[in-house]
């Protein structure tokens, strides 16, 4: 698996996982990780750059929402 | 030359990487348990409490006997207290509560009355508000008890009332008595802060409190709500106000409410499961606004009315939303019950004549001895529970009624 492949699956995760407490963080914050020491090195072109950081991005909006907002 | 070296470096770095992972995962689920786990207990800061807290009784001292130890001094403890001695005057029956009668979930829910359960109307729950009403009638319980049209009461005033009710039957009450370790045999001995107690029969009805007592953690688990009263309200805005308030705020969750003493409206709404079964509520800044807002959004004439009081507390759950009775002990002589998730002042004074009769040899309807999904551990525990009370609060999520 290339590491654009993995960057856009770990957006993707980053967003489905939004609502799962304890994990989302974490896999949004792996994300980001990814995203930066990859982008780094130079191996992962600018969309799937975008699109994984955007999914982590988004994906931990939605959490707090769900976490401090969705609570009733 | 080579291609060995090439291997043992490959090996080197998956295990350098591996080590890695396994060490931030470790410091990040390690840190979230030392952040996430507290050990207080949320005070109760109900309306009911505000009204005025009844004399409390004295703590249990010393050593003791009794022929029926009951746990927790809610509707669950206090009606099994209350039937026990229905069937059988004069035994020794002993209540212990950590705080107060009441001050659990029993004092901080909304006083509505309802038949049945969460999810329906099982065996044996038909008649659960005649049951309270006879009840209330027969033993004189002040408690703001309205019939109709919808039938509520002041359940912190309730227990109080099923207290003096006991006391009279001859029960001995001791609050401020917080029960900390269970000992095993065939006579229980239940010890505390400052006392021991031996029975051979023992009820632990203390609900969303069970699991910190080490007895039926992977069955029950306490999920906070949040309740909040406005201030007296003019007529003409209450007549507009349902008696019984049920505003679905997803698929699943619901806002619940009542007209409560005083021309107020009473709400309540939500769901949260702290780490470790904690009893304690942390994030009330966040909860109340969005309660005020949806409560907003079904009544705008409420939408300038502040809440007066807020409350939080943690009701007994169970992973398909109705109560259970288990037995546990190697001569099942301990026997816990709850559950009620959220249903409980009705259910769990029904649930007391159901536990008084299974002193008695008498079987409980079979639905409540049905086995639960077992609950993981932490964290996984914390994980599991709280993403599907947010799949519920998303709509992604549907319980299915057993009945």
């Amino acid at each position: 698996m290339s590491d654009a492949v993995r960057a856009r699956a770990l957006g993707v995760l980053s967003l489905a996982l939004f609502f799962v407490p304890l994990i989302a963080p974490l896999v949004q914050g792996g994300t980001l990780v990814y995203v930066v020491s990859r982008g780094w090195r130079g191996s992962l072109d600018r969309t799937s750059m975008i699109l994984a950081a955007a999914g982590a991005a988004l994906g931990f909006v939605l959490f707090l929402a769900t976490e401090y907002i969705w609570i009733v | 030359m080579d291609a060995p070296s090439s291997a043992q470096s490959f090996t080197r770095r998956a295990f350098v990487r591996t080590a890695t992972l396994a060490g931030i995962g470790g410091a990040y689920f390690g840190g979230a348990h030392l952040l996430l786990k507290d050990e207080r207990w949320t005070p109760n800061r109900s309306f009911w409490v505000s009204r005025g807290r009844e004399p409390v009784g004295s703590p249990l001292l010393g050593e003791r006997e009794a022929d029926l130890a009951i746990i927790g001094g809610g509707v669950t403890g206090l009606s099994t207290a209350l039937h026990a001695l229905l069937r059988s005057p004069g035994s020794r029956v002993v209540l212990l509560d950590a705080h107060y009668v009441g001050f659990g979930a029993t004092g901080r829910s909304g006083g509505v009355l309802g038949n049945g359960t969460e999810t329906g109307t099982p065996p044996g729950t038909e008649d659960n508000v005649a049951h309270v009403i006879e009840i209330v009638d027969r033993f004189g319980i002040g408690c703001d008890l309205e019939r109709a049209p919808a039938t509520q009461l002041d359940p912190y005033r309730y227990a109080v009332g099923l207290k003096r009710a006991v006391l009279g039957l001859g029960a001995a009450v001791h609050e401020g008595s917080r029960v900390r370790s269970l000992e095993d045999g065939d006579t229980v001995t239940v010890r505390g802060d400052g006392f021991v107690l031996r029975a051979p029969k023992v009820i632990v009805a203390t609900n969303g409190y069970t699991p910190k007592l080490g007895i039926a953690a992977s069955r029950l688990f306490p999920a906070h709500t949040a309740a909040a009263v406005t201030g007296p309200l003019p007529r003409e805005i209450l007549r507009d106000i349902p008696d019984s308030i049920l505003v679905m705020t997803s698929g699943e969750m619901y806002m619940w409410g009542r007209k409560a003493p005083g021309g107020r409206v009473l709400v309540g709404a939500g769901a949260r499961y702290f780490y470790d079964n904690g009893l304690y509520h942390k994030g009330d800044g966040f909860l109340f606004p969005a309660l005020h807002r949806t409560m907003a959004k079904a009544f705008p004439a409420l939408a300038t009315r502040p809440f007066e009081h807020t409350w939080t507390g943690p009701m007994g759950c169970t992973t398909d939303q109705e109560p259970i009775i288990g037995r546990t002990g190697r001569s099942g002589n301990i026997i816990y019950c709850g559950g009620y998730s959220g249903h409980g002042i009705a259910m769990g004074t029904k649930a007391g004549s159901f536990l008084a009769g299974m002193l008695q040899g008498e079987s409980p309807p079979a639905w409540m001895l049905r086995p639960t999904q077992s609950l993981p551990g932490e964290p996984l525990r914390y994980v599991a529970i709280n993403t599907v009370i947010n799949m519920m609060n998303l709509g992604m999520c549907h319980m299915e009624k057993h009945v």
